[in-house]
């Protein structure tokens, strides 16, 4: 079952100077920094996997397309849940530091944002966007 | 030098026999139930890249029984790096009366058994999804395996085939 886009709870990751949010829902755990393990293969923005209690998961590297090229190197990884193809797949998500959860309303987008932006969060004197992964890393957007 | 895989087929149940090889800094797997012989690079004929040029990845012919080989590079079947090929791996053919296909590699490492193969996940989309069959985890270490069929599949098999033998047929019919 899809998660609810009005969820009252969100999981805060930085990249670069920025957070941004998923749904807590979508998310299972925050990974200690660790090594992806890389082969040879073409998908865009697939860094390689991260081998995680015997399980193989993909590592998605979102960092370029929310926050630019010039993100420092990132230490952990949220774990995620990504729908591909009607199937649910745990995917590993490079970020830069701690992460929060928090409770909060969704507000709509507004202005021109991208169409990965499901909605934003505004705490305090912050105003976070919701990714949506599948938007965000779906192969026809990025090719 | 020739290796030759022993012929008594032997039924693995609790993990499938493989191939460890290695092109560059990685490590690839192959189901050695897939692997006729190992060879080294010894008697290999260049195909001119003007022979067919969408089918650049096959570098060489051998010749071996009677039968012809199309020895790909593995270097540009995976669009890795150029490396140090020492060995060529001459994979069983799909079909008695076909062409062979070889795979020339760096290095052997070992036969190992897989305990568990894992399908590649859906993140990766591209051309990845015909090379490996899944992955394995071998000391440690995610090690593609590789799916026989797609370093030269049939319809490429009988376009370069008819390429290679248009060429031969013209070089015959001018000497």
């Amino acid at each position: 079952m899809m998660p609810s886009l009005t969820s009252a709870a969100f999981v805060l990751f930085p990249l670069g100077r920025k957070r941004y949010a998923l749904p807590a829902a979508r998310v299972s755990e925050l990974a200690r920094p660790d090594t992806p393990q890389t082969f040879p293969h073409t998908s865009k923005h697939v860094s390689g996997v991260l081998l995680r209690r015997g399980a193989i998961l993909p590592v998605c590297d979102i960092a370029e397309i929310v926050a630019g090229k010039d993100v420092p190197p990132r230490k952990f990884y949220l774990i995620a849940m990504r729908e591909i193809a009607g199937q649910r797949e745990r995917t590993a998500i490079p970020v830069s530091g701690e992460c929060e959860l928090t409770n909060a309303e969704l507000l709509p987008p507004t202005g021109k944002l991208p169409d990965y932006v499901r909605g934003l969060l505004s705490l305090r004197d912050e105003i976070i966007e919701v990714v949506d992964l599948e938007k965000l890393l779906a192969p026809e957007a990025n090719a | 030098m020739t290796l030759a895989r022993n012929s008594s087929r032997r039924l693995i149940v609790h993990g499938e026999a493989a191939i460890l090889f290695a092109i560059g800094p990685q490590k690839f797997a192959i189901a050695a139930s897939a692997v006729d012989r190992i060879h080294d690079l010894e008697g290999l004929e260049s195909i001119p890249p003007h022979v067919h040029p969408r089918l650049a990845k096959v570098r060489y012919t051998f010749e071996r029984e009677s039968r012809r080989y199309y020895v790909v590079d593995a270097n540009m079947l995976f669009r890795t790096l150029p490396s140090r090929h020492s060995r060529m791996m001459l994979l069983h053919p799909a079909k008695r009366e076909q062409a062979g296909v070889a795979l020339a590699v760096d290095g052997i490492d070992r036969m190992t058994s897989l305990p568990r193969i894992q399908s590649l996940p859906k993140a990766f989309h591209g051309d990845e999804r015909s090379w490996y069959r899944g992955l394995a985890v071998v000391d440690g270490r995610v090690v593609p395996v590789v799916n026989p069929a797609s370093v030269l599949n049939s319809a490429e098999l009988m376009v370069l085939d008819s390429a290679v033998n248009a060429r031969l047929a013209l070089a015959g019919g001018r000497s």
